[in-house]
């Protein structure tokens, strides 16, 4: 037999590759896993901290919100700042409300005054902070007296989540110093 | 079949960034921005930026990341869900069918170097009985609320060598050999679920094709010529499923479903990953 004739029958017309082999799922199975895993750091219930961080402040909890709140003053902020953290230890989204956060000061003598974010663009809103997730806010609280000289500003944050119970938490702005926690 | 695996990896780094954006707002590693400290300003933040020589200058720089002093990013931007980002989920699953025969009828001519030349034709009952197939598929779903639509395909490896062999030529020096061993399946699945703490129970209907691959061989001595066939049809696919929630962002199933035009049954088991994380209720 001709060698020639051989080889030239032996190009076929259409492709007879096989289209499933043996170890294709497994490889498939692991890339979309390894692709799924490696996306999120997850924030894990009742640890007040992410990636080893410990949130800072006065810890509570709200619903599904695990809460941190702490008093701070900053240069750039005419009034008391105050700096939410905060985990989602459920496994679904919920929503994450600074704006319904009431707040109340109270002066060196005493006297309690109405506190208020400070939002010129009115931005502030329920969000939905996704289940297993972290993060973190910065607001200032302002009164509607000027001279008021805050020394603690107490919270009301209770309705910062969906299913929260009430809890006012105070804190003093001049230091991370817990005032007060009261359910 | 390096190509497909191609197509896996490249499904993957399509969704890496949209899962990177879902855990930070497309904020690089997803943490809350701004500094927690105490006392100062924090360390700001910045948006965009061009680099001239070594020095990158940001486009938009933030003094302070406290709420209302900021410029360059809105509220929540680093830790709320995107509005943007859609509800999907990439879905693999093991797929057991069984292959109905019964559509198949591809025909062609077979011609050899020695001259020899003839037609043939290839129906079901060549190909014999009903055969079991097994494969995987994926899909692509974009849920909102209780709905949920998508893109869904797969291949499957037929049972058995489905090889039937013929004498092609009155010499009987040529024969024919006709087998159909791969199946594929594309099309859309729309469907409704219900979340019942961690399991998702809930129906869908797919819609689109299925094409059989029909392999027709021809030896004439030395000589070896094939021709490569593809017999589709239509499928309506009926399906129950079920998923338990392994995670808020992995879940675990079944399904199992019947075509309403050939009748045949089809089931699986598969595992999804989803951006978002599913709320009991919905």
């Amino acid at each position: 037999m001709p060698v020639a004739p051989v080889l030239v029958c032996r190009l076929h017309h259409g492709t007879t590759m096989p289209l499933l082999e043996r170890n294709q799922l497994g490889v498939a199975l692991a890339t979309f896993a390894t692709v799924g895993l490696a996306g999120c750091a997850t924030y894990s219930p009742g640890s007040f901290a992410v990636r080893g961080e410990r949130f800072t402040g006065s810890p509570t909890t709200v619903g599904c919100l695990d809460l941190a709140v702490a008093g701070q003053r900053d240069p750039i902020a005419r009034g008391p700042v105050v700096a939410f953290q905060f985990g989602n230890r459920c496994d679904h989204a919920v929503h994450v409300d600074l704006g319904a956060v009431r707040a109340t000061g109270r002066t060196a003598d005493g006297t309690r005054v109405a506190m208020a974010a400070f939002d010129p663009a009115r931005a502030l809103s329920a969000q939905k902070l996704e289940a297993r997730r972290f993060g973190r806010q910065r607001l200032e609280y302002r009164s509607l007296r000027a001279d008021a000289d805050v020394i603690e500003v107490c919270l009301e944050v209770g309705a910062i989540t969906e299913r929260g119970q009430a809890a006012l938490v105070c804190v003093a702005p001049d230091g991370d110093r817990v005032a007060e926690v009261v359910r | 079949m390096s190509a497909r695996y191609l197509a896996v990896i490249l499904a993957g780094l399509l969704v890496r960034p949209a899962v990177a954006a879902a855990c930070g707002g497309g904020d690089g590693d997803g943490d809350g921005g701004g500094s927690s400290g105490g006392g100062h300003s924090g360390d700001g933040g910045s948006s965009g930026g061009y680099v001239t020589g070594n020095v990158t200058t940001p486009a938009c720089y933030d003094v302070s990341d406290i709420h209302g002093y900021q410029q360059c990013r809105s509220y929540g931007s680093d830790w709320a869900i995107p509005e943007h980002l859609p509800a999907i989920a990439l879905e693999l699953s093991s797929w057991s069918t069984r292959v109905d025969f019964g559509a198949v009828d591809v025909r062609g001519t077979m011609s050899h170097d020695s001259g020899t030349s003839y037609n043939y034709r290839v129906v079901g009952t060549d190909l014999g009985a009903d055969q079991a197939a097994a494969g995987a598929k994926l899909r692509l779903v974009g849920h909102h609320g209780r709905f949920y639509l998508g893109l869904e395909g797969g291949l499957a490896r037929v049972a058995g060598d489905g090889r039937v062999m013929t004498d092609a030529s009155p010499d009987g020096l040529t024969t024919l050999t006709t087998s159909a061993d791969t199946l594929a399946l594309g099309g859309v699945v729309a469907g409704i679920d219900h979340r019942v703490g961690r399991l998702s129970i809930g129906g869908e209907l797919f819609a689109g094709g299925a094409g059989l691959v029909v392999e027709a061989t021809s030896v004439r001595g030395a000589c070896e010529t094939s021709d490569t066939h593809w017999a589709g049809r239509g499928v309506i696919e009926a399906r129950a499923r079920a998923d338990v929630w392994m995670t808020p962002w992995l879940t675990v199933g079944a399904y199992g479903g019947k075509d309403v035009v050939s009748g045949v049954a089809s089931a699986g088991l598969g595992i999804g990953g989803h951006l978002r994380a599913s709320t009991p209720g919905d």
